[in-house]
């Protein structure tokens, strides 16, 4: 089932079995055959296999990351490659520098392959705001692949590449993974540098790797994880049993080691305190989806995992704290596209006019939406009733969820209320129903908590389910491993149709291609 | 409508004023990049994604920024804010980058200090409401006849303090009194070049005038642009007539800010910035909150120089020098090191003193040279003045030896041996010399003794150039009159 892993392409590279340029032409081929329909991609870069055939041969057995191809959502700035954030602000941006994410990777002999589409600077669930047109859904093309990073998803569930990153503000990583059927982690918030990374809401925007395995995306994440200089929110001091762990894994760079970072990973259920959080498995949440997560519960209980209802009904605040905080910080972020410097100008006479065009013909509606909204809760009248407030009920939040992790290991649930809603059904989005599809993963935004998106299964509609598990601060490691004791004992009959299973693509090995 | 009539049936008005005064810091770089700080550039040389605001990029804050601040609140005497976080303050202008101004709203780094100044032998504290640690903006430049605007942002982002001052000040003197202060006590903490002409210092007033006595303060008019020091006293003076004059004729003042012209020596309205002022406040995701352990704090108190007010009161009270001399040798400090270092090599004080103000001050001043280009060495300024102490040379040969000193650096009795400076005091010596000046200007001795008292300034000068200076002034003086008898005599 994980052909076309990264681990399992790290194998046949460092054995020789298969060229750097030979992956990269399969997923070219992949891309060719079958975007056109999904619309992963803004952005596919011919250039990978000449810079696929350019890898020093001498790196292959040591550099982690040798001739594999990543998908970059396109709010991750790429030196000399455009990067738009889905918006015609940036449609012609081609930015100085790397972020550091990419960066690693790129250190680690990864081949660039393309940028993915997303919600227009992240905001959105379906990449619908995107200015250039919607991302589909491999599984079901006339459905969604969610957002906002639904290209990234789409690509690495359709078999256009084998690791993508993401973005995860309030569940954009693990609600497009959870659609697609794939991994999708977003890590404790500062552990991956944002350096790089275009700002939805810096407090809580994360870095997060989508995968078709969970070693995969612990493989891609402690590759990308740990301070860097240039994002001070990374400078945090690790607690040193994690550090040292981290470290460890790191080392394990491929070939042939495999085995052992399963058997990090691999811890099994057995003494796994985890809770069900009422409010995170109400009442709006589907039948597709509650049988199918409700099913995986149940397996995981019999394989020795205790399993126990609570109720935080504080959560039933966290949409509206979210929606301050993170309008608040974005319409601050947005400020600095005026046409000046960079980016999109619609010239006119004097510069209060020129700022009025070239932001109202560059932003969609959707920007200019959380911009208003944004700038309404820090008017100096509201401020210190909305935006304060909200910061203060954030902190008490997340002291209430840190406190459950007292009595639990993890919090687990579904990842998103709904299996993915058809293309176009959201309309003109309602904010409020697009809140309610961010519900259940926000909350781990607010706390800067590790999350996962891990399939549990399909729902009767044939569609993907998710399965959220959240830990405390820096326990990714240790949801990263109760999602892979998951992904290792989910019956047949859960397990996604990985590796030509997906409807319309044909994944084989060795990039034959279709 | 009562209280116009009052107000213009006062006969004495007072003046109620605030200052708002941004010092830029003299780090190396800047707040939140590491884009050097340097000024006279070429426009735009001094950026980088992060001060041109790129979407993506990151702030990282400049500890020594942080650092300088705080020695300026703690040299105001300020209540410390541990907890440093920055505050983004919103407005779009095409010089501010981000669109936003990192600053601190909620939680200044200073608060309630205050600072001493001296007014006509009085001193008076003028309060620090408080000092906050914020980043500077770009420049615009706009050219003739619409042809468009340029940006330099080699500015933008470089770390300034704003210092909030209550309207403590009183008086146009007041004011001048509280910048000079303000800005050497910045020179003193060795935090900012404070040179108001190239923008490094920058101050507002809030200027209100109210009839004497009066609770009520007046309303309040900011004036903008004050870039010289007399310029700030001119400002004010002409500020505070012009309300009173407004309410002399029953007028009321309109609260507006206004520009000082300093060509015309007046203040005009200033055109509102479109939008009013709310900045929209929201506290910097981006910048982590950063702690001032305790220890911090205290070892930067430790390290605090000596400052301005202090030093004139210690000068005053160790050395015997008059308030004065105090206020010169501490408005330069390097002058006021010197000074001090020479006393303690055994210079006397008071002379010290007076030599450094006006001779070493004005061969420093007429060359353009700052105190320590000159290689004269504290020891070498207490022997100049034992040679003088001594008789070994005159004042006026003195002189010249400070010269020779000042250009080479050589000890002044080495100068004085090899350049045969030593004074001649031996009348014998001397007699010769006189006699001869005597014989070889017959019409001088003449006008002399007709009691013309000038001629004998002449002939004085003679023997000096003879002697090449060295001759002992007072000394050639009585000679002359001995061989000459009375004026007017025979
Ligand atoms: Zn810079």
């Amino acid at each position: 089932m994980d052909d076309l892993s990264v681990l399992a392409w790290r194998s046949r590279i460092a054995s020789g079995e298969a060229a750097p340029e030979d992956v990269v032409r399969h997923y070219l081929e992949a891309i060719a055959a079958r975007d056109p329909e999904i619309h992963a991609f803004l952005l596919v870069r011919e250039e990978a296999r000449e810079e696929a055939r350019n890898l020093r041969a001498e790196d292959r057995q040591t550099l982690p990351f040798f001739g594999i191809p990543v998908a970059l959502k396109d709010n991750f700035l790429t030196r000399g490659v455009r990067t738009t954030a889905g918006s015609r602000m940036l449609e012609t941006y081609v930015p100085p520098v790397d972020a550091t994410a990419w960066e690693r990777l790129a250190h680690g002999g990864a081949v660039l392959l393309g940028k993915t589409n997303l919600d227009e600077f992240a905001m959105g669930v379906s990449t619908e705001t995107s200015a250039f047109g919607p991302t589909r859904n491999p599984w079901d093309p006339t459905r969604t692949a969610g957002g906002s990073s639904g290209g990234s998803a789409a690509a690495v569930a359709a078999g256009f590449a084998p690791l993508a990153l993401g973005s995860d503000t309030g569940g954009s990583v693990r609600q497009p993974a959870a659609y697609t059927g794939i991994v999708g982690f977003k890590p404790t918030y500062g552990l991956v540098s944002r350096y790089g990374l275009i700002p939805m809401a810096a407090s809580l925007d994360t870095v997060g790797v989508f995968a078709r395995t969970v070693d995969d995306a612990a493989y891609a994440f402690v590759h990308i994880a740990g301070s860097d200089p240039k994002d001070p929110t990374s400078f945090g001091k690790l607690p040193p049993a994690f550090a040292d762990r981290l470290a460890e894994l790191r080392r394990l760079a491929y070939p042939a080691r495999a085995e052992r970072l399963r058997a990090l990973l691999s811890r099994g259920f057995s003494g796994a305190k985890v809770a069900l959080v009422r409010e995170l498995f109400g009442d709006g949440v589907s039948p597709e989806v509650r049988t199918a997560v409700e099913a995986a519960v149940r397996r995981m209980e019999a394989l020795g995992a205790r399993v126990e209802a609570v109720s935080v009904p504080e959560l039933e605040h966290a949409g509206a704290v979210y929606a301050v905080v993170m309008s608040a910080e974005a319409a601050s972020h947005l400020g600095r596209f005026d046409g000046v410097r960079f980016g999109l100008r619609v010239p006119a006479g004097d510069v209060d006019a020129l700022y009025t065009r070239t932001r109202s013909r560059g932003f969609g509606w959707e920007a200019k939406r959380r911009i208003l909204f944004g700038t309404y809760v820090t008017l100096s009248e509201s401020f210190v009733d909305l935006y304060e407030r909200a910061l203060r009920a954030r902190r008490f939040l997340a002291s209430r969820l840190e406190a459950l992790f007292a009595d639990f290991d993890f919090l687990l649930g579904p990842a998103t209320p709904t299996t993915a809603p058809v293309v176009g059904a959201a309309g003109d989005v309602d904010p409020v129903v697009e809140l309610t599809q961010d519900l259940l993963t926000l909350p781990a935004n607010l706390a800067g908590l590790p999350a996962v998106s891990v399939p549990a299964g399909r729902g009767s509609d044939g569609m993907p389910v998710g399965l959220q598990i959240v830990g405390p601060r820096y326990s990714d490691l240790d949801v990263l491993a109760f999602a892979f004791a998951w992904e290792e004992a989910r019956p047949p009959e859960a397990r996604p149709p990985f590796g030509g299973k997906v409807p319309g693509s044909s994944p084989r090995e060795g990039g034959s291609g279709r | 409508m009562s209280a116009v009539r009052e107000e213009a049936r006062a006969t004495e008005y007072e003046a109620v004023i605030g200052f708002e005064v941004h010092v830029e810091l003299a780090t190396a770089t800047k707040l939140f990049c590491s884009c050097p700080t340097t000024f006279g550039a070429p426009p735009n040389a001094h950026t980088c994604p992060i001060c041109l605001g790129h979407p993506g990029t990151l702030p990282l804050l400049n500890e020594r920024a942080v650092e300088y601040a705080l020695r300026a609140a703690l040299a105001l005497g300020c209540e410390i804010e541990r907890r440093v976080h920055f505050d983004r303050k919103h407005y779009f202008y095409p010089d501010l980058p981000k669109a936003y101004q990192m600053s601190q709203v909620h939680a200044p780094i200073g608060r309630n200090g205050a600072l001493t100044i001296e007014v006509g032998g009085r001193t008076k504290v003028i309060r620090i409401r408080e000092m906050h640690l914020e980043e500077d903006a770009g420049k615009s430049v706009h050219l003739p006849d619409d042809a468009g605007t340029l940006i330099d942002l080699n500015r933008a982002g470089v770390p300034l303090i704003e210092i909030v001052t209550e309207p403590d000040i009183s008086s146009p003197e007041e004011a001048r009194a509280f910048l000079e202060e303000l800005r050497l006590t910045m020179l003193y903490l060795g935090i900012s070049d404070v040179r108001m002409e190239e923008g490094s210092l920058r101050a507002d007033a809030n200027v209100s005038v109210r009839p004497k006595g009066s609770p009520v303060l007046g309303s309040k008019v900011e004036v903008k642009n004050l870039n010289s020091i007399s310029g700030v006293e001119r400002a004010v003076a002409y500020e505070i007539e012009r309300q009173v004059a407004l309410l002399r004729r029953g007028e009321r003042v309109v609260s507006e800010t206004r520009r000082w012209d300093e060509d015309r020596r007046l203040t005009f309205p200033m055109r509102q910035k479109f939008g009013g002022e709310d900045y929209r406040p929201i506290h910097d995701p981006e910048v982590v909150p950063y702690v001032l352990e305790e220890s911090y704090v205290e070892r930067v108190r430790a390290e605090l120089p000596e400052l301005p007010h202090a030093r004139r009161k210690r000068l005053r009270e160790a050395y015997g020098l008059s308030a004065y001399d105090a206020g010169v040798l501490t408005a330069n400090r390097e002058l006021g090191d010197l000074f001090e270092a020479g006393v303690r090599e055994g210079a006397p004080p008071k002379p010290l003193a007076n030599w450094l103000m006006s001779e070493f001050l004005g061969y420093v001043n007429e060359r353009g040279l700052s105190v320590r280009d000159v290689p004269i060495t504290p020891r070498q300024w207490a022997e100049l003045l034992a040679l003088i102490e001594e008789g070994t040379i005159s004042t006026k040969i003195a002189k010249t030896v400070f010269q020779r000193m000042a250009e080479s650096g050589r000890d002044p009795r080495e100068i004085v041996e090899t350049e045969g400076l030593v004074q001649i005091a031996d009348p014998e010596a001397l007699r010769k010399i006189v006699e001869r000046v005597i014989e070889a200007n017959p019409k001088s001795v003449e006008d002399y003794r007709k009691g013309k008292e000038k001629a004998l300034g002449f002939l004085v000068g003679q023997v000096m150039r003879e002697t090449r200076g060295k001759a002992h002034p007072e000394l050639v003086n009585r000679l002359l009159r001995e061989a000459l008898g009375e004026p007017g005599g025979a």
